[in-house]
């Protein structure tokens, strides 16, 4: 085992970072989730609604992009 | 961490390491490396490609020859609808980009091979070419009047400083998302295969289960290797279109 | 007939070879098209041949979704570059790197919104054909 202790602190950081994107998951599915729900009760209102649903994937992607991010310059930038 | 040859060893980004050929000690810029190999070989698969299949020219297509003409008609077809008429002249530079990035995606799917957009060098350069000639054809054509680009005359005339400084902001984001989306695409999917792999390797019998896996993966990867070939391809064709038409 | 005219040097063989079937089968048009002006008749030719959009793909809408996100947070780092450049040739200045990330987000924004309206744009399209 090799290593120091900030090395250390900067892996349990990457792991703690990569909560985000567990939090991102949740987010892309209540949206995902939602839309169907609303879809299924009105189909004919579908369709002029998937850029909205594209937009609301999107946001909610991007943050757990932006924790994938900050795990990764933890472990091989700082 | 582990012992040679037990536990699980992963290490997923050692298949993207440029390594020099012919066994230098040291990588220059010169150095002919493995990136070297494989995008002389996606060069070489192109030619092949169009060669190949139009070496009949048959008035009935063959095979061959119908491939390479439904791959041409896409793409013509995507300048066209999505760029306008007028954007036609850049065909073969927009069919040669597709076709480089198509054909070094696929050679990458291959087995012990390299995939050389995975990086970001790669795919960036190819970006920046696309993002520095548009900017330079639209100030080419349009001279100044370019920038009407970046001054959006049916904001209200206040907020039109703001918008200009966020449009620009965009602009020039369009070349960092453009190269990281085709790399980190294929870094991604090529990676996660790896991880499977070493899960197999620990596994003894058991391993039919990542292999199962891995298979999916690689159909998937199969997938977006096209789909990224094609995004890169219509968004370049976007881009000529703001070019070509910047006022909105 | 038209399509004759405006088939372009370099289509495809396969369209040159049923064009020239068709002029081999109907060497002389019909009354009823030959009505109407030179002009009109070129303007249908020429809706006839244009391009349909692209058929949809079910990977797409996914793709639009990986590509917004990907906008979203390369404008965000691309603003924090610029903001961190130019904070630091001024001197530190901590604001200027807020107020560039702040930029860099609504960039970021503004190319989604615009991917959304191409998107709609095409659907439209592809529910008038």
């Amino acid at each position: 085992m090799e290593g120091d202790l900030s090395n250390l602190g900067n892996l349990i950081g990457a792991g703690l970072a990569c909560i985000g994107m567990g939090g991102a998951a949740i987010g892309v599915g209540n949206v995902a989730g939602n839309y169907l729900s609303g879809a299924l009760r009105n189909p004919s209102a579908a369709a002029s609604q998937t850029a909205m649903l594209f937009i609301g994937i999107a946001f909610a992607e991007a943050f757990g992009i932006f924790s994938f991010l900050v795990a990764l310059l933890l472990m091989f930038a700082l | 961490m582990a012992a040679e040859g037990q536990g699980l060893v992963v290490k997923p980004m050692d298949q993207f390491v440029i390594s020099p050929l012919f066994g230098e000690a040291q990588l220059l810029w010169y150095t002919p490396s493995n990136v070297t190999l494989w995008m002389f070989l996606t060069v070489i698969a192109v030619a092949a490609f169009f060669l190949l299949g139009t070496m009949r020219r048959a008035e009935v297509p063959g095979r061959g020859q119908m491939f390479v003409e439904l791959v041409y008609g896409f793409v013509r077809n995507m300048v066209e609808t999505v760029a306008g008429r007028d954007a036609l002249k850049f065909f073969p530079i927009i069919l040669t980009i597709f076709m480089f990035i198509l054909l070094s995606n696929l050679l990458g799917l291959i087995p012990m091979s390299f995939t050389t957009t995975s990086h970001i060098a790669v795919t960036a350069t190819l970006a920046l070419t696309v993002f520095v000639s548009v900017t330079l054809l639209g100030f080419y054509k349009h001279r100044l009047g370019f920038l009407k680009l970046f001054w959006i005359s049916a904001a209200p005339l206040p907020l039109r400083p703001v918008l200009a400084v966020i449009e620009v902001m965009s602009y020039f984001v369009r070349p960092v998302s453009h190269s990281i989306r085709l790399a980190g695409n294929m870094m991604a999917g090529h990676a996660m295969i790896k991880v499977f792999a070493a899960f197999a390797g620990i596994l003894g019998f058991g391993a039919f289960v990542p292999i199962v896996a891995i298979s999916a993966i690689y159909a998937l990867e199969l997938l977006v290797a096209i789909i990224q070939a094609y995004v890169f391809t219509i968004l370049t064709c976007v881009y000529l279109r703001d070019a070509l038409h910047p006022s909105h | 007939m038209t399509r004759e005219v405006l088939t372009e040097v370099g289509s495809l063989s396969i369209h040159r070879a049923s064009v020239c079937l068709e002029t081999e089968l109907m060497p002389h048009p019909k009354k009823s098209e030959m009505s109407g002006t030179i002009q009109s008749r070129i303007a249908t030719a020429k809706e006839e041949l244009r391009p349909q959009a692209i058929a949809p793909h079910p990977a797409e809408g996914a793709q639009l979704a990986w590509r917004m996100a990907i906008d979203l947070v390369a404008g965000i780092g691309v603003g924090a570059a610029i903001g961190y450049g130019l904070g630091s040739l001024i001197g530190y200045l901590p604001i200027l790197l807020a107020a560039f990330t702040l930029l860099g987000f609504a960039a970021g924004v503004n190319l989604m919104m615009r991917s959304a309206r191409e998107f709609r744009r095409q659907q439209e399209e592809r529910s008038c054909n």
